[in-house]
């Protein structure tokens, strides 16, 4: 492998740790609040897909699009929020998590329906596809671009949660359990607030991911639900900082699977990298950063 | 020869906290040692590291002639040590009897229905049998966490506050439970207590270790250690003269 | 070893297996009696799922821990009753690279279940020796994995599978007769397993890990335990159910079929072998009377409604939404049948 390929491996590793850090980011940050994960989080892309593919539709630009599908997202997040978590607060972490299982249906089982079942084309801005060159590299634009987009996304949600009193408010929460429950009525709004983040993180991922794919279904949402959780599984449940990581090493086993695996074996790279998760877990049952402290 | 509990200069710390340092510990059959020292001071720490539940960074722990540093709790379990939480820690999805039945299967050597029953009345839970932990009233889960850890016949018996949120009359009888533990006739074990209740730990104690910061400050008979200056201190602060510690600690 | 069994919840666990065999059998029956082609395959269909439902609860259930992975085991149970039951001549059409002893190969329906079981069995071993060591938040994302590793297995590997195209020619084996058998025999299994020492140490984890550790439980051994019961009932029932639909692809052992099979458990209990079927009857109620709409429906001569794809799965996962906020442990919670038995006469005695 010449250097220059390493390189470009190593943008393309970059860029898509930090699509995946998004996602787990996301995923994590109601766990870390609630203690639930949240299944209907890959919806969340979905719906922004689905919003951006409607109003391309109409003929509306790329950017504002993707704007308006963040939003969606968000409203959607909190939507969920409302109408399914809330009812079911103080339940067990199973139920919880059975809520949002059925939750994700009900949204792919409406976009089926009020939309269509089959794949859609979104076409994306062709300056995604083109090349630059950087002194003697060739790079992907839009491999830049989610990588400097979510470069500034992460730095932005990690100084809300430093810098802020809301911010500080999740972090507590995030601690322990327990310290949410303890905020009486204010806890209603740090929870909404988390669920209002991870939307937002959510819709931010999902134009990435978009402008990846250049396509919608019903389902996609599967496939970003599951890095987002087995990110989070690695980098130790609970812990933020642990998603980050997770996302980032999760990618970097992937990008490096695809380079080394022959051609045969392509169609199994999936099966082989939770293979690798899986065996990572099993050396650290607890994740890269464990949470736990004390009794 | 009969067996001792012996923790030798555990150390362990939280990040940043040290929650226990050098701590020495001596615990023998048919005797019941109380642990005290004002919160923080790392006495559920060190009941957490001998039951194995968390594993000490320096120091050994052994029973018998058996050393258990860093096992995991269930096989420190299966060799004679039970132990009960500071908030009842049951299984409160299941009934009164399955509870019980998880405490005597450890042993595997008691015939489970059997043993239940005499459990059952001997810790007067009949009424509740079949009902489930989680409905049973305060006073009775913290009655029915200790008849589990003694369905095993452990020889070591940890306790962690026992007492809190008992009446009277419950404290008054768990009393005299635990001095039935220890009886010889009964299960004849070795038994740490950790308690708020001082007055309880002196008149139940046959040897009392006060923890403070997570050190050894003193140990010795409930005597000793009630005229000791620097229990004392750790527990009333400095401004109090010699003649307040009496009323103070009984 | 035997001390540690309770007689008094091998007798209610006895109690609970003839009434819910009684019941199973029942309906059996009457199907037979009706012998109407669409009713007999409704009940081979609720059998086969009451089978699947029910090794799904024995982990679930007892252990508190979500499983995705169990549709996994569906699967292999479900090719490997493929392979041993289609006829050699199919076989060689439709997968010549099979090794020869295997094309050559035709069992009956009872040899097929049995090492559908056996094939689940070896993969649970090795899978529940990493498994049962993780936490239980990565055990959960463990078990998704191997879902999606075992998706792409049987998506990809196509002289076995024939990859997306799925494989054909199953013969019909099935009977009322031998589902019945089946699900009685699966539900007493898991029924039996409840009311064992090791499950019961199960259910002690499921409520708190630690303190089951603390009473000399290794908590991971009895997670492995649940896990391989488990798998081998599922492996047992994909190869039932492969017997009963006869041709099928890859994607049937995925998402949509997980979250389809956890739902029934859900909205009957998981806690509970009597919610399983009680959920799996409750579900295939609902399916049935809205199928109709699914396909759009006729009223009358003027009116008629649209078709509605998907309405089935939708009101199934609002039921659920609706059952976990009413009763957060589903329709059975904690009981078994029983239980309403016995307890009235606890209470008789005691007035």
């Amino acid at each position: 492998m010449t250097i220059e390929v390493a390189v470009q491996q190593l943008i393309n590793a970059l860029s898509l740790g930090s699509l995946y850090a998004l996602l787990a980011l996301g995923l994590g940050m109601v766990y870390s609040v609630l203690g639930m994960l949240n299944f209907a989080y890959g919806e969340l892309l979905t719906v922004c897909g689905y919003t951006m593919f409607l109003l391309i539709l109409i003929g509306v630009p790329f950017p504002v699009a993707g704007l308006v599908g963040l939003g969606m997202a968000i409203g959607v997040s909190l939507l969920i929020e409302r109408l399914v978590f809330r009812p079911l607060r103080g339940a067990s972490f199973i139920s919880l998590l059975f809520a949002s299982f059925a939750a994700s249906v009900i949204i792919q089982n409406l976009i089926k329906q009020l939309i269509s079942k089959r794949p859609k084309v979104i076409p994306v801005p062709e300056v995604f596809d083109q090349m630059i060159n950087i002194g003697p590299f060739q790079i992907n634009v839009l491999s830049l671009i989610i990588l400097l987009v979510g470069l500034v996304t992460l730095a932005g949600l990690v100084a809300f949660l430093q810098k802020t009193r809301w911010g500080l408010a999740i972090r507590a929460a995030a601690e322990d359990f327990e310290v949410t429950r303890l905020m009486g009525a204010k806890a209603n709004r740090v929870i909404a607030l988390s669920f209002a983040l991870s939307g937002f993180v959510a819709g931010v991922a999902g134009v990435l991911w978009l402008s990846r794919r250049g396509a919608v279904s019903p389902t996609m949402g599967f496939i970003p639900i599951l890095k987002a959780f087995i990110a989070i599984v690695i980098g130790g449940l609970g812990s933020l900082k642990g998603a980050v990581m997770g996302g980032f090493l999760l990618a970097f086993i992937e990008v490096a699977l695809m380079v080394m695996l022959p051609t045969r074996a392509v169609p199994f790279t999936d099966a082989f990298a939770l293979m690798i998760v899986v065996v990572i877990l099993y050396m650290r049952p607890e994740g890269l950063i464990s949470i736990k402290t004390g009794s | 020869m009969p067996k001792t509990l012996q923790v030798k200069k555990l150390s362990k710390r939280f990040s940043g906290l040290q929650a226990l340092s050098n701590v020495n510990l001596q615990l023998e059959k048919e005797e019941i040692m109380g642990l005290i020292g004002p919160n923080g001071s790392g006495k559920t720490t060190l009941i957490n590291s001998i039951s194995g539940v968390l594993h000490p960074e320096a120091g050994s722990i052994s029973i018998g002639n058996m050393d258990v540093t860093g096992w995991k709790s269930d096989k420190i379990a299966r060799l004679g040590l039970a132990r009960t939480f500071q908030t009842a820690r049951l299984f409160f999805s299941l009934t009164v009897i399955e509870n019980l039945e998880l405490g005597i299967m450890a042993a595997s050597r008691y015939d489970v229905d059997d043993k239940v029953d005499e459990l059952l009345n001997r810790f007067g839970l009949e009424r509740w049998a079949m009902d489930r932990a989680g409905t049973l009233a305060y006073g009775l889960q913290r009655r029915l966490e200790i008849a589990r850890a003694v369905g095993s016949n452990p020889e070591f018996l940890l306790l962690d506050e026992p007492a809190a949120g008992l009446n009277e009359d419950e404290s008054e009888n768990l009393l005299q439970l635990i001095r039935g533990f220890r009886d010889p006739a009964g299960l004849g074990c070795g038994i740490l207590i950790v308690e708020h209740d001082l007055a309880m730990i002196m008149r139940l104690c046959d040897r009392v270790h006060v923890l403070n910061e997570g050190q050894t400050l003193a140990e010795g008979s409930p005597e000793a250690v009630r005229s000791n200056h620097a229990v004392v201190e750790a527990y009333m602060g400095k401004r109090y003269t010699a003649s307040d510690h009496g009323s103070a600690l009984t | 070893m035997l001390k540690n069994w309770s007689r008094r919840r091998v007798t209610s666990a006895f109690h609970t297996f003839w009434m819910l065999a009684l019941v199973l059998g029942i309906i059996s029956v009457a199907a037979a009696v009706i012998d109407d082609r669409s009713i007999t395959r409704l009940v081979t269909d609720f059998m086969t799922l009451c089978v699947l439902v029910i090794a799904l609860q024995s982990f679930i259930g007892n252990s508190g821990i979500i499983s995705f992975g169990h549709v996994a085991f569906f699967g292999i149970g479900a090719y490997s009753a493929a392979l041993l039951t289609i006829t050699p001549k199919i076989k060689a059409i439709a997968l010549p690279a099979l090794p020869v002893y295997i094309q050559q190969m035709q069992v009956s329906f009872t040899v097929a279940v049995l090492m559908g079981a056996c094939l689940s069995l070896l993969v649970a071993i090795i899978t529940g020796l990493a498994l049962s060591r993780m936490a239980e938040g990565a055990m959960a994302m463990a078990t998704l994995a191997l879902l999606v590793m075992l998706h792409s297995i049987f998506a990809n590997w196509e002289q076995v599978t024939r990859g997306t195209i799925g494989v054909y020619g199953i013969p019909r084996n099935i009977t009322l007769f031998n589902t019945w058998i089946c699900a009685a025999v699966v539900g007493g299994a898991a029924l039996l397993f409840k009311a064992s020492p090791t499950g019961l140490c199960l259910q002690a984890s499921r409520d708190d890990p630690l303190a089951t550790g603390t009473l000399g439980v290794s908590v991971a051994k009895t997670r492995f335990a649940g896990w391989v019961l488990s798998a081998i009932l599922m492996g047992a029932g994909g190869a039932m159910w492969a017997q009963n639909n006869l041709a099928f692809g890859p994607n049937q052992f995925y998402y949509a079929e997980t979250f389809n099979l956890l739902s029934m458990l859900v909205i009957g209990g998981i806690c509970s072998v009597t919610g399983a079927i009680a959920g799996v009857a409750v579900v295939t109620l609902v399916g049935e009377l809205l199928r109709g709409l699914e396909n759009g429906l006729s009223i009358g001569t003027w009116v008629t409604l649209p078709e509605l794809p998907g309405i089935v799965q939708m009101s199934i996962a609002c039921l659920i939404i609706v059952v976990l906020i009413i009763r957060p442990q589903g329709m059975l919670g904690l009981n078994e049948l029983s239980d309403f038995v016995y307890k009235r006469r606890m209470t008789k005695k005691n007035t």
